[in-house]
């Protein structure tokens, strides 16, 4: 692994989303949060599924680099620093 | 029978599926290096004396300190021990899966720790339980997996006998067991097993009532108890183990391994039938029971 890409990469990643993303959670930042209805329920794709599902797609694709990889595991790990983080499906409020 | 026919059925079918889950995992590992250096360095084949030596006083220094640990109430360490343990299990199963789509198993192994890493953090932080009884489908294929290898019939039998009788001791002597999983579920509000709360037909009518008496109030919060079906995970973790080594001792035949599958979930059936409302049970000695069966059948026939 080239480690120095990687992890310039990560505290890249990690210093966006932070910048990007609500304080605190339930806050909406300088990027709203992808939330959809579906019947009562909200589905809210956090920014650490979609992080995580782009580096399976760019893996799937055998795309390897480090720097990006580095930058998308930081933007998962500061989208995991948030309360509500395991929250996807949750019931609309009445 | 102890909980709801319905209740029973889904630990059940829930068992069912981890253990197949569990064969998938490890039979896997029969070709492939276990991650994050988990391997053994030397081949086990003519130390499973040793091994198992080592089993056992892993399994006596773990019981001690969770002992310990729970005595002088450290929730903190048990707790980050709890999350390591399913984070590292949780990255064994997914690195099973990841590992057919990439050669690059290192890099698969890290990306299977992010899969795991937000699974493992809500199973500390939050008390979902859909995504509790999800993850532990996971959990135990991959701890069975990293003892697959250092164990043969012989000595897995012998630990079945020995992980039973202790069961026994524990749940109808000592009592350690439900004292255990109570501070668990109080305290730590983490549970290694399967865990479905349920509400009987007298606690429905206890809340039915309870809403026509206070239909007017708004806020009325009282506090019920409810009831709850519940499998340690050490009921699940050893017919794995079991059905693992079944299966590397009968390879390529893999009928022995569903035949110490059926027996399990025959033995476990057997104690839900028979089991009592408001006691408990080690369900270790009737699993093993089952277990047995199989593996007498299978040396018969095969």
């Amino acid at each position: 692994m080239d480690y120095p890409y990687f992890i310039i990469g990560f505290v890249l990643g990690f210093i966006f989303a932070y910048l990007l993303s609500g304080k605190k959670s339930g806050e909406k930042g300088i990027l709203g949060s992808l939330k959809f209805n579906f019947k009562n329920y909200k589905i809210h794709i956090h920014h650490w599924i979609i992080s995580l599902a782009i580096l399976i797609i760019l893996i799937a694709f055998k795309y390897y680099n480090y720097f990006i990889y580095g930058i998308l595991i930081g933007i998962f790990v500061q989208g995991l620093t948030y309360k509500d983080f395991y929250k996807i499906i949750y019931k609309n409020k009445k | 029978m102890k909980h709801t026919l319905k209740v029973t059925a889904i630990i059940l079918v829930m068992f069912i599926i981890t253990q197949f889950i569990g064969l998938f995992v490890v039979g896997f590992y029969f070709n492939h290096e276990l991650p994050y250096g988990l391997g053994y360095s030397q081949p086990v084949e003519q130390s499973y004396a040793p091994a198992f030596i080592s089993i056992l006083i892993a399994f006596v220094i773990a019981i001690s300190l969770v002992f310990l640990l729970t005595k002088f109430k450290s929730r903190f360490f048990l707790r980050l021990w709890f999350f390591v343990v399913v984070l590292i299990a949780l990255g064994v199963s997914f690195s099973s899966i990841l590992f057919n789509f990439s050669t690059e198993y290192r890099l698969m192994s890290f990306i299977a720790l992010l899969f795991a890493l937000p699974i493992a953090l809500s199973k500390v932080y939050s008390r979902n339980l859909i995504s509790h009884n999800l993850s532990e489908l996971l959990i135990y294929p991959g701890i069975a997996a990293i003892f697959v290898p250092i164990l043969n019939v012989f000595y897995l039998i012998l630990l079945l006998v020995l992980i039973s009788l202790y069961d026994m001791w524990a749940v109808w002597k000592s009592g350690i067991m439900q004292k255990m999983a109570k501070y668990q579920m109080d305290q730590l509000k983490v549970f290694s097993g399967f865990l479905i709360p349920y509400l009987t037909k007298q606690q429905r009518d206890k809340i039915k009532k309870l809403k026509i008496k206070n239909q007017n109030s708004k806020f009325v919060k009282k506090e019920i108890k409810v009831s709850a079906a519940i499998l340690g995970g050490g009921d699940v973790v050893f017919p794995i183990i079991a059905s693992g080594v079944m299966l590397k001792a009968f390879s390529p035949n893999f009928i022995p391994a569903i035949l110490v599958i059926i027996g399990a979930v025959l033995g476990l059936g057997f104690l839900f039938l028979i089991s009592k409302k408001n006691k408990f049970y080690p369900a270790m000695p009737f699993i093993s029971a089952g277990i047995f069966l199989a593996i007498g059948i299978s040396y018969l026939i095969f």
